[in-house]
């Protein structure tokens, strides 16, 4: 309770509008935010789309089946859709802000800017908390945005319903909270932006993996996508509090200044 | 009864500061500084300067010993109250890309909840710098900005490590201007390496080396109890430092002058003079000098070498 009491003190609205301003004004850092999020939750559920009412989805090339758990891919050509959908939602909450994440807090060490902090009545803790939520903030309303797109035409086509579209936007909020944290304990461990953006990757491949199988899985074979949002979205918002907590442990001006 | 005595502003007992159990940065630190002190923080590079102003600062917490800012602990809760007591000159500090002068300092103000840009603005010259990104402005410009976000909330305590590192000596004598107003009637501790500057601005001083403090002292006392000189040119250098020899006269040569420490400069020079007058020395010059605080710095560093 204590760490609560004084992370949340009335220095983190301060420091939110520094970091608010920072980030909007760095253009990289909002390009990044955007290009990989749109990519995966406009491009490609697009094609996809495309290609469940072309009758293209689904067609595989003769003698190749596909286990038998997985069939309902073949029959409903949208089923491939809805079951990479809260895969798609997740990769925009984790790949958006890791980067941006990794470089906040090194450009801080590395163009000695904060020394600037450390001379002010200011906790790191606070510091890192205002990054985070300042990046949560920016990737969901960048994403979020695309995701009311995708969830105004799955809505349109009959596709999903109101639950699954609101579990899909809970799923980017912890998604994209989980993300952020983690890069942020990565850039406090690390020793520079090269390193912590490998030790990422590092971490991250395995998470994506874990997403697919939990989000084609839970879809197809328990036959809800709903139930796997909403799986993936506890996953992701219990690893989002433990990363922040130790990000928060961990993230000590001490441990920067060296 | 309650004690109305004043806190110390700094107060630093039996301090070590070790990195990652291998490099001791401080050993045994321990002094306090009382409201009004202006007191400078001297040593050679890797004595630990940096570390105890860092220290003082909260950013590192030492691996022994007790460090308090006007009481309070800087492990503690309250620790940021007390900071916000303070202005810190950060060394060599960078400067964000993204914010403006006066943007930075309006956050500084609403951080400390409390200060007038404008005051500083004016103080320091800053007026046709508000609109430029902090990155783009000059060393000098730069350096006087950090110095009006320490001095925004009028702090009761001013920390400055080395504000004049890296200046040119236009730029320093103006950063100086500007402290000899900044440090009147606070409590200051400056960190640098630059002894002139220290003598200008300081009225006493802690020496470290190699993390351990040497001295701490004012000034005027440290000069008190070292002993003066009395500095001599003659027409011709040789003649003169051949009869202090022939007299068996403890000097050291400085260029063409002979220094010769006497303790008490109005018995011991008259009787030397006459001495070597009659030995045909042509004398031009005489002259009693105090120790500069780089010859008492050096006599404390170097007279200390053989501790650890």
């Amino acid at each position: 309770m204590r760490w609560w009491g004084t992370t949340m003190g009335p220095e983190l609205g301060v420091l939110l509008s520094k970091e608010w301003r920072q980030l909007l004004r760095n253009k990289t850092a909002v390009a990044t935010a955007l290009f990989l999020p749109m990519l995966v939750m406009m491009v490609v559920p697009a094609m996809q789309l495309f290609a469940a009412r072309s009758g293209q989805a689904g067609r595989l090339p003769p003698g190749l089946n596909l286990p038998p758990a997985l069939e309902k891919a073949l029959l409903d050509p949208y089923a491939m859709l809805l079951a990479l959908l809260p895969l798609m939602v997740s990769l925009g909450g984790l790949l958006g802000p890791a980067v941006t994440a990794i470089h906040t807090v090194l450009a801080e060490r590395e163009s000695r800017t904060l020394e600037l902090l450390v001379a002010l009545p200011v906790r790191m803790g606070q510091v890192l908390a205002a990054k985070l939520l300042v990046l949560v903030v920016l990737n969901c309303a960048l994403c979020g945005v695309m995701l009311a797109v995708d969830g105004a035409v799955l809505l349109s086509l009959g596709l999903a319903g109101p639950g699954l579209v609101a579990a899909l936007f809970l799923l980017l909020f912890c998604s994209t909270s989980f993300s952020s944290a983690l890069a942020l304990l990565v850039a406090v461990l690390a020793r520079d932006q090269r390193s912590a953006n490998n030790l990422n990757g590092v971490f991250v491949l395995p998470i994506i993996l874990g997403s697919l199988a939990i989000s084609v899985g839970g879809s197809l074979l328990l036959g809800s996508a709903t139930l796997a949002t909403l799986v993936l979205a506890g996953c992701f918002g219990v690893g989002g509090v433990l990363a922040a907590w130790v990000a928060s442990r961990a993230g000590t001006f001490e441990r920067l200044l060296r | 009864m309650v004690s109305t005595a004043p806190v110390a502003p700094i107060q630093v007992e039996r301090v070590t500061k070790v990195y990652d159990r291998k490099v001791r940065a401080l050993s045994e630190v321990s002094f306090a500084l009382q409201p009004g002190d202006r007191t400078c923080l001297l040593g050679p590079n890797g004595a630990g300067k940096t570390t105890l102003i860092r220290l003082l600062a909260g950013a590192l917490g030492p691996t022994e010993g007790v460090v308090r800012l006007f009481g309070e602990d800087v492990s503690g809760p309250r620790f940021l109250d007390a900071k916000r007591r303070v202005g810190i000159v950060p060394q060599g500090p960078g400067m964000y890309r993204e914010l403006t002068a006066g943007e930075y300092l309006d956050w500084v103000r609403r951080i400390y909840r409390r200060g007038e840009v404008a005051r500083v603005v004016e103080a320091f010259g800053l007026g046709e710098f508000l609109h430029r990104r902090m990155a783009q402005l000059s060393g000098g410009t730069q350096r006087r900005l950090s110095l009006a976000a320490a001095l925004l909330s009028d702090p009761e305590l001013l920390l400055l490590d080395e504000p004049t590192a890296g200046m040119d000596p236009l730029v320093t004598r103006e950063v100086h201007g500007y402290l000899r107003e900044a440090m009147r009637n606070r409590t200051v501790l400056l960190c640098t390496h630059n002894l002139e500057e220290a003598e200008a601005l300081g009225e006493s001083v802690i020496i470290l080396r190699s993390g351990r403090m040497l001295v701490h002292e004012r000034i005027e006392v440290l000069r008190n109890q070292s002993r003066p000189a009395v500095l001599l040119r003659a027409l011709s250098v040789d003649p003169l430092l051949a009869a202090l020899q022939t007299a068996g006269i403890a000097f050291t040569r400085a260029g063409d002058q002979a220094r010769i420490p006497v303790d008490a400069p109005e018995q011991e020079v008259p009787p030397l003079l006459r001495r070597l007058l009659g030995a045909g020395v042509e004398v031009i010059e005489c002259r009693i000098v105090r120790p500069t605080l780089e010859e008492l710095f050096v006599d404390a560093v170097v007279g200390n070498n053989h501790g650890p």
